[in-house]
Formats: structure tokens, C-alpha cells, sequence
């Protein structure tokens, strides 16, 4: 009964393994560092504005001083602004109607060339 | 189930070795299917480390006597409920345990991983996967728990009688998971500078999963201390044995990383500090393993002596090649992205912070290896005891403690004055009216005195923030209670860091109150006599005994006095297992927040009497209560924040203005 269990096991195991040289694809992990470059920039512009959200609170509740409150504002701003730029300046990534409108002419294309 | 498990433990190494080796080649000749394989192996090893757990565990159910482990560690009359505690009861099952968890806890790491991670995340696996690969090694060549018994045995030894105890269910294994999940945090960082990701790309992986493994070990080794408390039966909880250092220097370690985090996080600073102390951390948690495995210390904790505490030793070793190794290459691209500037400031406060523990891990470390050094250079061992922790360790830790109410109120990059006086007065002089206030009623030790004022001046410190910033939302119309669950929830990281800031003071108001106040006596009684410590008398009523197939129990029923008021009856006992040779004992404890009455029978002799050891814990009850409190602090800190986009504030429409008569030429 063990070794039954322990044979199907490494079938199951070997044929997990194989699986992505039987059918090759892109690897989601990587896919999906790829396309979330802009989403990597939202993510740190996010970060500031939690900063910043911290820092409007700490001065409601009083826990930093005016001046501290104006400095820290004024850091935690040029950040934002500077994510904000670079994101401006970053190739856009082709929206996904785009990409489909691309696959259709070329399948369109295709077609003709075939008649 | 034993080839089940033969399989199973292969399957695993071979699935580890494949995907730590596919994950680096196939990242490095960019081969994609061979990532994705590789990763897919990791995954794997999850269900193939579960199949070779239950495999022991139906061994355990079944009574399997062919198979060593089973017939060391269970027996037919042991309560079936101990089966789990029996499955890591010595060194074959709690590696088979620890591979386990390391397997479940890389396969979530790699998993919930981000995308923007995938090119370092390759090397993290390998790294995971290299370490569980040695577990697997080990498993199956050196500490084999399906090894079959080479004679036939209708029953088993049966369960040390030590681990019988409510708190084994959940101790050795969350220290066991907190020692080997130091791996992911410290994969994270080494992955990332191995792929060239060298700015701040694994911070919040690292810091989230190091805060996880954190609170898992803290746990573990509260629960430890328990343990020793009620079972161990000498009164005390911690005694610096070797097994609890090696445990509490990882934790010190990370407690450290967590803190100094924060600094690159928010700052860009401390980026190599922030490596170093993860690796010093994983090289720590390798080292408890080599002392805990058969290492050459002797402890009431650790699996007893074996020849694979040498291997570990090894491993250890190749850990702090491999991870200095990376930092070195990787050395001159850890810059941070602006310098210290100014000692009084959150970031230096942390630095302080850091050395200390550091402090405290270096005098720990010493502590634990002078008795190797000199049986190796004199050949006498000399055993190095609490009094040295204590005198050594006693003035960082409350150095800590200090730090721990000024650090957070110092604002980021400097400090003025006005802002340290706003911030400080009122603990510092809560904090000095505590140490006059004890004088002044006659309570003695001026340690103890100066560290209860210490604990006032930080519990007044995060009291003062929580009361102003609780007040400032009651100007704008909250009532108390949503006023300061609204304050809480506006940065819980910093508010969850300080509930775990009060639990560590509640500690430290039990540990300084039982080490400095305690009471300690021994009475040798018969039926009807009693005994009088402090405000108690202590009355032995009679005693009773039990024999069972594994052991022979006897207890002493007590009732509690104080004066003349009846306070209850405690049942301590004691038992002896023929088959261990070994005794065990249950305290029976009368427990109040003010203190602890504890009562341990050492003896019942043939003429009827009852030898009992009874002590005064002080303040015992508090240490037990951070737990839940250091738990509820960490689950705050870590809870997610809601990400909400701040949109840019809406352009007012101008009016149509009246247009300007154009003067001049």
C-alpha cells in the first residue's frame, strides 16, 4: 500500500515537473514583473501618499511640530512629484484594446494573403 | 508506511535539489520553462514533506514497533493524543517536522511574492530550497525517523515524561518554525543582492516575513519558559541554559533587523547594516540548530548527544560563507541614500537600539561558548551560570527598555530641544515621582526600583501619544473609544509596535518582580502539620499515590491559608517512569497578578511525611500575560493598510472674469 502511494506520488511529481518543457509559456512570476512597471511606480507613489497620510495625522493628534510637519511635507511632495515624472517619462505599455486591434489586423492579413 | 516514507523523504531531497539548481541555471541561461520547473518543484516539495509526516503519523496510530522512532517514543498505554507531540520528540521527527514547515513556509514565500520580485525570486528559491535539500540529506542518511528496529517489540518505551505537558503541543513547534523561517526573510535579501537588486527592492518581503518568523520564535520561547515554570519544578521560568540562548539570540537578531528596517524603508539608510543583521540572524539560527542537535552542550532542552550536531556545525559554517559571501561582492552598491544627520534622531535611536541587542547577543553568544573554549584549550570545563547573564545582560536590557520610550517620540532626521522637552517632562518626571514613591514606602533593591521607573517612564511615554493623539480626534467629534481605535488605525505599524512595546514591559514588570522579590522556603510535613511562609500557611492534609502502566504518581493535597482565611487547595505532584528511569513533577500554583504561590513536592517518605519546596513569585502572573498582548501587537502591525490613491484636489472653477481694458498704445 506505501510503495502503491509512493510510486503514483513521483509519477504525479515527475509529470508536474515536466509539464512546463511539454508545454513551454511565459513564466507568470516574470510576466507579471514585467507588465507592472507602471504598476511598480503606483505602488511607490502609493507609499508616499501613506506617508503623507501618516504625517497628516501625526499633526492632528500633534505628535510632530509645525516646523517638523512642513519639512517632512516638503520631502515626502518632491518624492511624489519625482515618481510622478518618471512616470510620465516611462514608454507606455500598449493598452490591451490596442493589442487585440493589432492581433485582428494581422490575423485579417493573414487571411487575405491565404485567399 | 515506512517505504511511504523512504519515498517520500527521496522524492523530497530530489525535488529540493532539482529546483535549487534549476532555478539558478535556468535564471542564468535565461531558460524560462526551467524557472517555471524549478519553481514548480518547490511547490512540490509541500505535499511530498506532508506524505512522509503522515506517513510517521500513521505509524504512531498504528503502533508500528518495527520502525525505531515508534518504538523510542510511544507505547500502547500513552494517550493518543501525544502522538503529535511523540512525532518531534527527538531529533529524527522534529526534522522531518522542520523540513515540513520550511517547505510550507518557502512554497508561501515564493508563492505570495510579487511580480516586480521575479528576477530575483529564482535565486530566493534556490537559497530556500539548498537549505531544505540539507534537511532532507540529513533525514535520510543520518537521522532517518522510518530506520527500522533491528529487534521485535510488542511495546514501545513510551513518551518522555518531560514533554507531557500541555505546552509541548505548541512550543517545539513554533520555536522549531521560527529557527528555520529565519531562512525567508534572509532568501529575500540574498536573493535580491545575488540578481543585482540591490536598493530596497526586498525590504517589504524581508520585513513582513521577518516580523512573522519573530512572533513565531517570541512565542515559542515565551511557551518554553512556561514549560520550565510549571514542570520543571525548581520555581524559576529562565536560566540562561544554552538551548534558550541559542533560541533568544536569532530573536534578539531580528528584533533588531525590524527596528533598523524601518530606517531603510522610510530613509534609505542602513542598507548594508539591514544585510549584515539578517545574516547574522540566519547564521544564529543555524548555530541553535548545531547546539540543540547533539551539539556539545548538555541541556534539559535539547535531543541529547548525537553525531549530527557536527554536521550542522558544517552547515553553519557554509551559511556564514555563503552569506557574508554576497554581502562582500555585493559590498560597494549597499550605499544609503543619505547620511546620519544628527544624533538625536528616530534613525540614531535605532542604530543605539541595534548595538545593544547586539550587545546583548555578543555576551549571550560568549556566555555559551566559554565553557567549549575552555574545555578545548584546559580540558576543564568551566560552566558559565545566570549570575554572568544576569550582571552582563541586566544593564542592556534595560538599556533597551529606556530606549524603548524615547526612541519612538524622536522625529525622523533631528531633534530640537523644544521637541525632546514636549515629548519627555512628563515620563521622565512620572518616571523619577515612581523611583521616589518606592523609596520613600520602603521598598528595597535600587535595581529593581530603577527598573519599575524605567517601565513607568515608557508606559507614560506611549500613553502620552496615545492620549494627544486620542484628544485631538475628539476635537473633531469622535467619543473616546472611536477616537483612539481611529488614532490606532492612522499608522498601525507604529501603534501595533507599540502594544508589542507594552508587552515587553509587562514581561519585564514580571521578570524584575520574580527575580528580585521572590521568596523561597522547604518544610518537611506530615498529615494535619503546616508551614508558614510569608502571609501563608501552608497546611499538608494527606497525600495520595496512583500506579498506572507506565508510571507511579503521588500528590500531596494542600490546603492555602492566608492567616486564617482558607484560600483553596493545591494538588501538586510528582510521578516516576520505570522506563525513562526519570521523574517529573506538576507545581501546584496559586496564581494572582500580585503573585505566585508555588508549591512542588521533592519527596514523600516511607514515614508519611511530604518533603515540599515552596517559593513567592511576585508578579509571575504578567510574564504569561504579554503573550497574548506581544501577539495582538504584531497582528496590528502587520494587519494591511488600505490603499487608498490620493487623487489631486479638485481645481476650483474660476468665475468668468470681466475682461481687462487694454490700456497703452
Amino acid at each position: 500500500m506505501g510503495v502503491a502511494i509512493g510510486i503514483v506520488l513521483t509519477i504525479v511529481v515527475i509529470a508536474v515537473v515536466a509539464w512546463p518543457f511539454v508545454r513551454p509559456g511565459r513564466d507568470p512570476k516574470l510576466a507579471a514583473g514585467k507588465l507592472s512597471q507602471a504598476a511598480r511606480s503606483r505602488r511607490a507613489r502609493e507609499d508616499v501618499y501613506t506617508q503623507i497620510r501618516q504625517l497628516e495625522t501625526d499633526r492632528r493628534a500633534n505628535l510632530v511640530s509645525e516646523d517638523e510637519y512642513r519639512r517632512h511635507l516638503r520631502e515626502l511632495r518632491v518624492a511624489a512629484a519625482e515618481l510622478m515624472r518618471a512616470q510620465e517619462r516611462a514608454p507606455r505599455a500598449p493598452l490591451a484594446e490596442e493589442e487585440l486591434e493589432l492581433e485582428i489586423r494581422e490575423a485579417r492579413q493573414q487571411s487575405r494573403e491565404d485567399e | 508506511m515506512a517505504q511511504l516514507g523512504a519515498i517520500t523523504l527521496i522524492l523530497g531531497l530530489a525535488l529540493a535539489l532539482y529546483s535549487s539548481v534549476g532555478s539558478v541555471v535556468g535564471q542564468r541561461k535565461g531558460a524560462t520553462d526551467l524557472v517555471v520547473s524549478a519553481r514548480r518543484a518547490a511547490y512540490l516539495t509541500v505535499p511530498v514533506a506532508i506524505a512522509a509526516s503522515l506517513a510517521l503519523v500513521a505509524a504512531f496510530l498504528d503502533n508500528d514497533f518495527s520502525i525505531r522512532y515508534v518504538y523510542d517514543h510511544s507505547s500502547t498505554v500513552m494517550d493518543r493524543a501525544f502522538i503529535w507531540v511523540a512525532f518531534y520528540a527527538a531529533n529524527e521527527g522534529s526534522l522531518l517536522y522542520i523540513a515540513t514547515a520550511l517547505a510550507l513556509m518557502s512554497a508561501a514565500a515564493i508563492y505570495l511574492s510579487p511580480g516586480r520580485f521575479g528576477h530575483a525570486l529564482p535565486y530566493t528559491t534556490a537559497i530556500l530550497m539548498a537549505v531544505l535539500a540539507f534537511f532532507f540529506a540529513v533525514l535520510i542518511f543520518l537521522a532517518n525517523p522510518f530506520a527500522p528496529l533491528d529487534f521485535f517489540a510488542e511495546e514501545g518505551r513510551g513518551i518522555n515524561p518531560l514533554l507531557r505537558h500541555p505546552a509541548m503541543f505548541i512550543h517545539p513547534p513554533l520555536l522549531m518554525a521560527g529557527l528555520v523561517g529565519i531562512a525567508v526573510p534572509f532568501s529575500f535579501a540574498a536573493g535580491s543582492l545575488i540578481a543585482g537588486m540591490t536598493k530596497d527592492e526586498w525590504v517589504d518581503l524581508a520585513r513582513v516575513s521577518a516580523i512573522l518568523v519573530w512572533a513565531v520564535l517570541g512565542a515559542g520561547v515565551l511557551l518554553g519558559a512556561w514549560w520550565a515554570y510549571t514542570i520543571l519544578g525548581w520555581g524559576g521560568y529562565w536560566a540562561w541554559d544554552p538551548i534558550e540562548n541559542v533560541a533568544f539570540m536569532p530573536w534578539l537578531g531580528l528584533t533588531a533587523f525590524i527596528h533598523s528596517v524601518m530606517v531603510q524603508k522610510r530613509r534609505g539608510m542602513f542598507r548594508m547594516w539591514n544585510i549584515v543583521l539578517l545574516n547574522v540572524s540566519f547564521v544564529l539560527a543555524q548555530f541553535g540548530m548545531f547546539i540543540n542537535r547533539g551539539g556539545p552542550v548538555v541541556s534539559v532542552h535539547s535531543f541529547g548527544a548525537s553525531t549530527i550536531g557536527m554536521v550542522f556545525l558544517a552547515f553553519m559554517l557554509l551559511s556564514l560563507l555563503f552569506s557574508f559571501g554576497v554581502f562582500f561582492w555585493r559590498y560597494t552598491m549597499l550605499k544609503s541614500d543619505r547620511p546620519l544627520e544628527s544624533f538625536l534622531s528616530r534613525e540614531a535611536a535605532f542604530l543605539v537600539n541595534n548595538f545593544l541587542l547586539l550587545a546583548v547577543v555578543a555576551a549571550t553568544l560568549w556566555g555559551v561558548l566559554f565553557p567549549l573554549f575552555s574545555e578545548f584549550a584546559q580540558d576543564t570545563t568551566v560552566t558559565v551560570a545566570t549570575p554572568y547573564f544576569n550582571r552582563v545582560n541586566g544593564p542592556l536590557l534595560l538599556g533597551l527598555l529606556l530606549l524603548m520610550g524615547i526612541g519612538p517620540v524622536l522625529p525622523w532626521r533631528r531633534s530640537t530641544g523644544a521637541s525632546l522637552k514636549r515629548w519627555l517632562l512628563w515620563p521622565t518626571l512620572l518616571g523619577f515621582l515612581t523611583f521616589l514613591l518606592m523609596l520613600a514606602v520602603g521598598i528595597d533593591e535600587l535595581i529593581a526600583i530603577a527598573a519599575f521607573s524605567v517601565l513607568v517612564f515608557v508606559a507614560s511615554s506611549i500613553g502620552q501619544e496615545w492620549l494627544r493623539g486620542t484628544m485631538a480626534r475628539r476635537r473633531h467629534g469622535d467619543n473616546w473609544a472611536s477616537g483612539f481605535l481611529r488614532h490606532l488605525n492612522g499608522n498601525r505599524p507604529r501603534h501595533g509596535g507599540y502594544v508589542v512595546h507594552l508587552a515587553i514591559l509587562v514581561l519585564a514588570f514580571g521578570v524584575v518582580g520574580t527575580q528580585f522579590y521572590d521568596q523561597r522556603g522547604d518544610a518537611v510535613l506530615r498529615p494535619g502539620e503546616s508551614f508558614t511562609i510569608d502571609n501563608y500557611r501552608i497546611e499538608f492534609v494527606s497525600r495520595g499515590s496512583e500506579e498506572r502502566a507506565d508510571r507511579r504518581a503521588q500528590w500531596a493535597n494542600i490546603d492555602v491559608f492566608d492567616g486564617d482565611r482558607y484560600l483553596g487547595r493545591l494538588r501538586p505532584w510528582q510521578a516516576f517512569y520505570p522506563a525513562f528511569n526519570q521523574v517529573s513533577v506538576r507545581a501546584g500554583i496559586r496564581s494572582t497578578p500580585v503573585e505566585d504561590l508555588y508549591i512542588v513536592p521533592t519527596d514523600f517518605l516511607d514515614d508519611g511525611r511530604a518533603v515540599l519546596r515552596v517559593s513567592i513569585n511576585p508578579l509571575a502572573w504578567w510574564l504569561w500575560v504579554a503573550g497574548p498582548i506581544f501577539i495582538l501587537g504584531t497582528a496590528i502591525a502587520l494587519w494591511p493598510q488600505p490603499l487608498v490613491e490620493m487623487r489631486p484636489a479638485p481645481v476650483p472653477r474660476r468665475r468668468p472674469t470681466a475682461p481687462v481694458p487694454q490700456t497703452g498704445s
